[in-house]
């Protein structure tokens, strides 16, 4: 319960904070991507029910606010979602790389889906462009906001686990 | 105890969640999907603290700002004042200029002045959170008489349209956007073309000019590009931005070039909605 108020706050947040105060670090004309974040850290800690529950509701707001046709993005973030919950361990600690790598990876698959489906098909097929301009940079700065944003969520993961266990309930 | 309560297997929940998208995809394009509820729940929600925290991007937006060149500031500003100079010379000409336009107008009970247009201000309050498109919300709706297919102004050029409108907040496709495309035509000769927005052209502060169709060579660069009169829902006459280049196209026909634009989308803070929709007969 407790749990998933928090997750619903989260994803609320994320989506508020990725339109407004995000869109002031732009650089060179991109910005990170945290709910890719989002959703790929939480399949990462609870598997793949929740990643894909979350990227579903992250990806609905987006399509409720900036899509054309409703459901692409809820599509494209819960698919993240569950691939990503493959990776979750039943015990890991605190460690950076595999993450890191599943959350670039991610990023990668998002932009290839979106130029794919919302750019290529209207014949914008100069993929090279959109490959080192967009898809890439932002694969970057998302990877590098991570290693703050993926601190924070893995924080509030514990903290979360913690007073279950605590609370003699179930166990991640 | 979590898993006896999610009996169901996360493949199912993705297949349901799926099917829901579909459904939810195929809807809003066949029907026009309503999102009425949705919409009102999410204007009163989310508008509010978008609101509050736009301020906050623009203020680190600003900070960032200050950590670029200097030398680019100092630069521009020499750029400006040279551009002043010649503004006021221009503006001059134009005041001559103005007396007849007016008399005209006068004459063919023409009113198509920005300035006669009702508007209502808004503040720019989320952008799109992605690399890939360039809509934003702003914090007026139906509330403010905002409707759909309003035109959207600033910095005295056009900005876009109203793509979606809720109780008190509206999405605004502008005209940068990858999918938007705009009937123009140029205000001296009056030749139609067409203003498409392209992310690979932006990248240098550009959009696409296309379909011009000037056989006397009378379009130069540095022309006045502006709304076209046979545009369904843009009003005529409104800036877009100069022609910045212009070449024949193969077909030995249409020209096609590029266009700088007038305004700053980067900085877009405020905009006027034009709260008059072209009349289409």
């Amino acid at each position: 319960m407790k749990r998933g108020i928090t997750l619903a706050i989260l994803i609320f947040t994320f989506f508020i904070l990725q339109s407004t105060v995000v869109q002031g670090i732009r650089l060179g004309g991109v910005v990170p991507n945290l709910t890719v974040i989002l959703v790929t850290s939480t399949a990462f800690f609870r598997g793949k029910t929740t990643g894909l529950l979350t990227g579903f509701f992250c990806g609905l707001f987006s399509d409720f606010f900036f899509g054309d046709i409703l459901g692409f993005y809820a599509v494209t973030y819960m698919c993240i979602g569950y691939l990503c919950g493959f990776a979750t361990r039943e015990f890991y600690d605190f460690d950076l790389k595999l993450p890191l790598l599943l959350i670039a990876a991610s990023d990668l698959a998002y932009g290839m889906i979106v130029y794919w489906c919302l750019f290529m098909m209207r014949s914008r097929m100069n993929v090279s462009f959109y490959l080192l301009r967009i898809i890439l940079p932002e694969v970057i700065y998302t990877t590098v906001a991570a290693v703050v944003v993926y601190r924070i969520l893995y924080l509030i993961n514990e903290k979360l686990t913690a007073d279950e266990t605590k609370r003699g309930g179930y166990f991640a | 105890m979590r898993k006896k309560r999610f009996s169901l297997s996360s493949k199912y929940v993705l297949l349901l969640l799926s099917v829901i998208c579909v459904a939810l995809a195929v809807g809003s394009y066949l029907f026009g999907f309503s999102r009425g509820p949705v919409n009102r729940a999410a204007g009163y929600v989310i508008t509010p603290v978008q609101k509050g925290l736009s301020a906050v991007g623009g203020w680190i937006q600003d900070k960032f700002g200050f950590l670029q060149d200097k030398d680019k500031l100092i630069q521009e500003n020499k750029e400006l004042k040279a551009r002043i100079d010649e503004l006021t010379l221009e503006n001059t000409t134009l005041k001559g200029n103005s007396f007849e336009l007016y008399r005209l107008r006068a004459l063919y009970q023409l009113d198509t002045e920005y300035a006669q247009y009702p508007k209502v201000a808004a503040s720019v309050i989320a952008k799109d959170t992605g690399n890939w498109f360039h809509n934003f919300i702003i914090n007026k709706g139906k509330k403010d008489g905002v409707d759909l297919d309003m035109n959207v102004i600033a910095n005295g050029g056009l900005v876009g349209k109203i793509v979606a409108a809720g109780d008190n907040w509206a999405r605004v496709r502008s005209i940068i956007d990858d999918s938007s495309n705009v009937s123009a035509m140029t205000q001296t000769t009056g030749d139609y073309c067409v203003i498409s927005g392209s992310l690979e052209m932006l990248k240098n502060g550009e959009i696409a000019m296309s379909k011009l169709y000037d056989t006397d060579d009378n379009v130069k660069v540095g022309e006045m590009i502006v709304t076209s009169n046979i545009s369904e829902t843009y009003l005529p006459g409104l800036l877009i931005g100069y022609l910045s280049e212009v070449e024949l196209d193969a077909n030995n026909m249409t020209k096609s070039g590029k266009l700088s634009l007038v305004v700053d989308f980067e900085h877009i803070r405020e905009v006027f909605v034009i709260t008059q929709k072209k009349a289409v007969q």
